[in-house]
Order: structure tokens, then sequence, then C-alpha cells
């Protein structure tokens, strides 16, 4: 049996050096990702088709079963497969070390996989349709916690191997130095997971056992408002992975597209710090009109400690578009204001979509999220169709968005496969990104005239009337998007298998040692 | 490429950098003192909640129900004319029950510029209270009484709506509330 | 450039130590958020309506 525990390829482009394994490791959570993504996917337009009025395709039991089947897809299969094989390149080819304890990642992969299929079994097959929120006593089967505790353990994992795996790359030697703002910004994910899953134990462990009939009834019914300050615990700061891994992917996707470098290091880091510091506060915006909490406690955590985490946003808000501006101004686009922009190569699909989703996510998703994590404003904000609205923004035309742009540069670059259809990718982040913002608009305007989300038929109070014409408009932008995204899974998947092969020099590697500078043991082997 | 760090990164700010900063701490300043300034004025949501248990807030929602009751609709639903009720030191005491059978009970009937204290929870499942067409929405939760504070300064017809789902009877879920002079 | 000698602030100390952010980032937001919420929920007060609202029972 070959060993390749040693072998590395150099890539053309970057300079960096891939670890074979952890490409093997890369490939197949990125895989995984856009497989969930497609399930995920159908159930969007079945469920949005179902919300337009002029159609309300779906009958109410598959509605709100498929509402739960579209949520755990989406906002947790697909984003965190996909930040799996994240922490695993920044963990590896970014710093041009080995991954270790490949055994392992194989293990928790196989853990994530199982949690994912047992998910998606209890909601096909046993019915379940407590949302992803899941609020007691709202109760699913025991298998739907079950499976989310193995993925949330299996992610666990990856994040401390992520840790373990940038201490190996200092140790042996592999990387000198400070490590790259990406890894930082994916060291900065991990960090966030770290805290999210053991939170998330906290929420479905105990879930889990009442679903078995451990832990009483009464006991639940009596900390519903402990289960939604803990998952909210969990699944708002399961966003914030999604915010700082978005990040970092635009400060890569800055330097693979134009070249753009960091303009100020020590401001893009400190505001990575301010997120690790007070981002996971905010999730408290999901509780502003609950029952139990005092407006002291609000307050603190609604501002992320008095906007901390915001600033660090809003830093990087200006630290990116300067990166890339300064990047093309150096090769001679300085003709007005704006020439370093509008002259960018809005035909490569990692740009566009850069851009497409810094815009809907910083301009829509975030500006949204500040004014309903206002303790006041939420009275008007709290379960109505605007929710979804702001968060469609963030996650899917921001941080979904943006995970398709770097798969475009994934794919050869990591995966070894040309793209199937450049014209089709070139074209993919516009239509995806027109689609979503009629979804947003949509679901925005519908939810400020009061329309409440995960409602099978507004039509019933007879209070809605003028929004149908807002629905309209989100249904549409649904099949828009729809397409947008079959159009993504069809390149990434045909690429992957039957894309035409990007050959590669293979070498084998031994740990350099640390101390002595200019002694290393490498051998050059070409395969 | 390198996408490496330049050894020496810790760098002074630039003008424009600066410039940015100033203006984001301003507005962050601005902002964080808004909410506790919000609660000089009368924009907010309450901070008076109770332990209670299902089993006492149903007893206490029947003995109210059953003393200023009106009549029904045609689903059984009581209508309660709570305009007369005796007002406290700090407001007229009404309460509203989500039951598990997915029903919003009573229907009201209120006065106009007189204050109620609407006291909200569940018998079991989560629910959420929406008054419409004001778009004013808290949440239900059972074991606990959440004490909401209003005044209704319009009369009309106007609707409670469920929008926190609570199983497959949550789309039927709606009362009125009705203010007369 | 083996500049290894070159004074470090604080802050940059902090930024480059793993294992401090790590810490930071679960002591931080689980005081603030998880302990401090939990404290707060489990302290409410409990309501006696028989006695409060004896008019209402009394018929």
């Amino acid at each position: 049996m070959k060993d390749y525990s040693h072998q590395f390829r150099t890539c053309e482009t970057t300079g960096l050096k891939i670890h074979l394994p952890a490409q093997k490791l890369i490939w197949v959570n990125a895989v995984s990702a856009v497989v969930f993504l497609l399930v995920g996917a159908v159930m969007a337009i079945l469920i949005a088709l179902t919300r337009w009025p002029a159609v309300h395709l779906l009958p109410q039991h598959l509605f709100y079963r498929f509402i739960t089947a579209h949520g755990m897809n989406m906002l947790v299969f697909w984003i965190v497969f996909f930040e799996m094989a994240g922490l695993i390149f920044g963990a590896s080819a970014v710093l041009k070390t080995r991954f270790p304890a490949i055994k392992f990642a194989w293990f928790n992969w196989i853990l994530m996989i199982i949690g994912a299929l047992l998910v998606n079994y209890a909601i096909f097959v046993q019915g379940v349709d407590v949302m992803f929120t899941a609020y007691p006593p709202l109760k699913g089967t025991p298998l739907y916690y079950l499976g989310i505790i193995l993925f949330a353990v299996g992610a666990l994992f990856y994040s401390f191997q992520f840790f373990f795996a940038v201490g190996i790359a200092k140790k042996e030697g592999w990387h000198q130095g400070t490590l790259p703002l990406f890894t930082f910004g994916m060291l900065v994910a991990a960090i966030i997971a770290v805290f999210t899953l053991l939170e998330g134990a906290v929420t479905f462990v105990p879930t889990f056992l009442w679903s078995v009939g451990i832990i009483p009834e009464s006991w639940m019914l009596d900390s519903t408002a402990l289960y939604r300050m803990h998952f909210w615990a969990f699944g708002h700061s399961a966003q914030q992975i999604n915010l700082a891994a978005m990040v970092a992917i635009w400060y890569l996707l800055g330097t693979l597209t134009v070249g753009a470098k960091p303009v100020n290091q020590k401001l893009s880091r400190i505001a990575f710090l301010l997120y690790i510091i007070a981002i996971n506060l905010g999730s408290i915006h999901h509780l502003l009109v609950d029952p139990g909490l005092t407006s002291t406690y609000k307050i603190v955590n609604t501002t992320y400690l008095a906007f901390a985490a915001v600033i660090g946003s809003l830093i990087h808000a200006i630290s990116i578009p300067a990166a890339i501006e300064t990047a093309q101004r150096k090769k001679g686009l300085t003709n007005g204001l704006f020439e370093w922009l509008t002259k960018g190569p809005w035909s490569d699909p990692g740009w566009s979509g850069m851009i497409i989703s810094f815009v809907i996510f910083g301009f829509i998703g975030g500006v949204t999220g500040i004014l309903m994590s206002t303790e006041q404003l939420n009275v008007l904000h709290h379960n109505n169709l605007r929710v979804p609205g702001h968060f469609h923004a963030t996650v899917v035309g921001g941080t979904a968005l943006a995970f398709m742009a770097v798969a475009y540069y994934i794919i050869p670059l990591v995966l070894q496969r040309k793209l199937i259809s450049k014209t089709l990718a070139k074209i993919q982040p516009y239509i995806f990104g027109l689609g979503i913002l009629m979804v947003i608009m949509g679901m925005t305007f519908a939810g400020l005239m009061g329309v409440p989300r995960r409602h099978w038929n507004i039509e019933l109070p007879g209070i809605f009337g003028g929004a149908d014409a807002m629905l309209a408009i989100m249904g549409v932008g649904a099949i828009i998007a729809f397409i947008g995204l079959l159009i993504f899974i069809g390149i990434a998947v045909l690429s992957v298998f039957f894309g035409e092969k990007i050959p590669s020099k293979m070498e084998v590697h031994n740990p350099p040692f640390p101390v002595k500078e200019g002694v290393s043991d490498r051998k050059t082997a070409t395969t | 490429m390198s996408i490496e760090t330049p050894k020496n990164w810790w760098k002074p700010l630039n003008k424009e950098e600066r410039i940015w900063l100033y203006i984001v701490g301003v507005w962050a300043v601005i902002l964080t003192i808004m909410m506790p300034y919000g609660h000089t004025r009368d924009h907010n949501i309450s901070n008076e909640t109770w332990k209670t248990t299902t089993k006492a807030y149903t007893a206490v929602s029947k003995a109210f129900i059953k003393k200023y009751k009106i009549g029904e609709d045609e689903r059984g639903v009581p209508i309660v004319d709570a305009r007369n009720i005796p007002e406290g030191k700090r407001g007229a005491d009404i309460f509203l029950i989500a039951t598990r059978a997915w029903q919003f009970k009573p229907h009201f009937i209120l006065k106009k510029d007189k204050k109620y204290r609407i006291h909200m929870s569940s018998d079991f499942y989560e629910h959420g209270f929406s008054l419409q067409p004001m778009n004013l929405n808290y949440q239900i939760l059972p074991n606990r009484d959440f004490v909401v504070t209003m005044t209704p300064k319009q009369s009309g017809k106007f609707m409670i709506v469920c929008n926190e789902y609570c199983g497959p009877g949550h789309h039927n879920m709606f009362t009125t509330l009705e203010v007369k002079e | 450039m083996a500049d290894d000698k070159e004074e470090m602030t604080l802050l940059q100390k902090i930024l480059e130590n793993n294992w401090l952010l790590l810490a930071i980032g679960l002591v931080v937001p689980g005081l603030i958020f998880s302990v401090w919420g939990t404290i707060e929920l489990l302290t409410l007060k409990s309501i006696d309506y028989k006695t409060l609202f004896a008019k209402l029972f009394g018929g």
C-alpha cells in the first residue's frame, strides 16, 4: 500500500503546496456540501412556490416539513461541510504544511455524514417538522436530535484538528511567522465554531434525552426560555462562523482575482479580534421580545458589546475594498473615482460573486440585521417575513454566494479539474444574485406588512391581502435563484467528476527541522 | 502571488482608515445610547415576566373569561368585554391564553385610551402574539406570564395572529381585538 | 531579515497566541451571554393569582 502521507503537489498559479491526503479531504467535504445544497435548493423552490399565494403549491403537512428540511440542509449541512473544507485548506495548503491525523479527519467526516443522513431520514421518512429551531414542546424523533449531535461532534473535532494542524505547521517547521490573513480568519471561524458546538451540546443533549423519555416533559415545559437562549447561542453563533469564513474568503478572492493585498494587517486582524470577543453575544437578538430577560441584559448583548463586533465588520468593509482598489490602481486603473471597480474582471465568477455577495451582505443583510437587533424596533420585526428577508441577504446572498465564488477557484486549483463551462460560470453569480435579491425584497416588504413567517396560508386571517404582490416577487425571484443554484451545482458536480484533469507535479516532503535556518531535507521526485 | 504576511506587519493606520474609524466610533456610541434612551420614552418592550404554571394560568384565564364574557363566536371562542374592568395602579389586567388546541382565547373588546396590562401565556406550545395591522410582536411561552402594558389609541377592529410555528393548527390561530370609545 | 528581536506590542502578542484567542472566544461570550442569561432565567419570581386577583375567583 503506497504511503501518500508525505506526498505534496505544487500549485503553479499560487505557489501553494497541497498535501495530497488533505486534498482528498477537501474534495470529500466540498462534494458533500454541494450534495446537501441540492437537497436544500429543491426544498427552497417548493416552499417559495407555496408561500406565493397564487401558486400555493404544497399541502400544509409537507410545507412545514420541507421548511425544516430546507433549514437543516442549507443552514447546517451545506454551509458547515463547505467550511470544513475551508478549515482543512486554510490549515494545510495555505501554510504549505501536512495535515495531521488523516484517519481522524475521515472519522469526523463519517460522523458528520451519518448525522446529516439521520436528520434527513427523520424529516423525510419519520415526518419531523419541528423546524431548524425545534422549540420544545414541539417534539422531533430521537434520531433527529441524535443526527444533529453526531454532526456537531464531527464538526467540533474538525475544529480542534484545525488548531492542532496550525500548531504542527509551526512545530515541525513547515510554516514560520504570522499566519496568513486567510488562515487567521479561518482560525476565528474555528474559535466561534467551538463556542457554537459546545452550546449545541448544551441545547441538544437534554432535548435528545427528553425525546427518549429520560428527561420528563414537565421539566422541558418549564425550560422553554432556557432552551431558546442556548439554542440561539448555538444557532446564531453558527451564522457568525459563516461570517468569519466569508470575510476570510473575500480577502482570499481579492488576492486570487486581482492580486489584492490587505492594506493594513494590524487593522484587519484587530477587526477579527473584535469578532472573537463580542460576536457571539448578538444571538440575543432572537430573544428581544421574549419574556424573562431584563432590558439591561438584552441591550448589552444585542449591541455586540456596544457594537464592538459591528465595528469589526465595518473595518473589513473598508479594508477589503481598500485592498482591491489599491491593487487595481497599481495596475494603472486610476481614471476617475471608480475605474478600479468598473474595469474589474467582471467575467470572472470569482470576482463578480465576491462583489455581489459583498454588496448584498453589507448593504442589505448587515444593515437590516442591526435594525432588527434594536430592542425597541424588534417588536415590529419579530417572527414576520422580514426575518427571513434579512437572513437570506446575509447567509444566502452573502455567505453562500461567496462560497460559490471561491469554489470556482477551488475546483481548478485544489481539485485539479477544469470548469466544464466558463460561459455558464460567468453568468451564474448574476443570475443567482438577481434572484436572491428579489426573494429578499419580496420577503422584507411582506414582513413590513405584518406577514408572519413559517405560515402556510396567510389568506385565512383575511388581513394580509396587500402582501400578495410582495410574495409574488419573492416567488418569481425564487425561480430565478433556483436556476442560478442549479447552474452552480451542475458546474461544480460535472467539473469535479468529468472536468478535464489539470496535471500537477507530485513531490515528497518530510517535515523540515524548525530551528536551523537553511537546513531542510526536502526531496523532489517527479511522478 | 504570495499569501504570506510580511514580517513586520504592525504598521500605523493611514489617514482614510483613521477617518473611517472615527466615523464608525461616533456611530457606535450614538446607537449604543439610543436603546437605553428609548426607555425614557414610550416605545419599550416589557420587562415584566412572572413564573407560573400552565394549570394556574389556565385557571386565572378561565376565571377572567367567566367574569367578563358577553358571548361566543361561531367556533365557540368566548368574547370578553373589558371596557369597564377595574383599573389598578398600573392598568387594567386582562388575560390572553394560547391553547394547545391552537386557539387564542378570548376575543377582546377594549376601551380606547384605557391602560391595559395584557397577560399572555400558553398552556403547552410556544406561540407568537402578533397584533395587526400595527405589527407589534411578542413571544408567548408556557409556564411564563408575560405582561405587556398597552393603551389603545385608535378605535376599530384589530387582529392577533400567531406567528410562531406551533404545529398543524398554526395558520388557523387568530383572534380579534375590538377597540371602542 | 532576521529581525527576531523586535518589540511586539501586547495587542500583537495576543493576536499571535491562538490558544489565548480561543480562551477569549469561549470565556467572554460564555460569561456575558450564557451564564448571565441563565442566571436571569433561573431567578424569575412566581406570581400568585389567587391572592392578587381574588376578585376574579371570588365571583
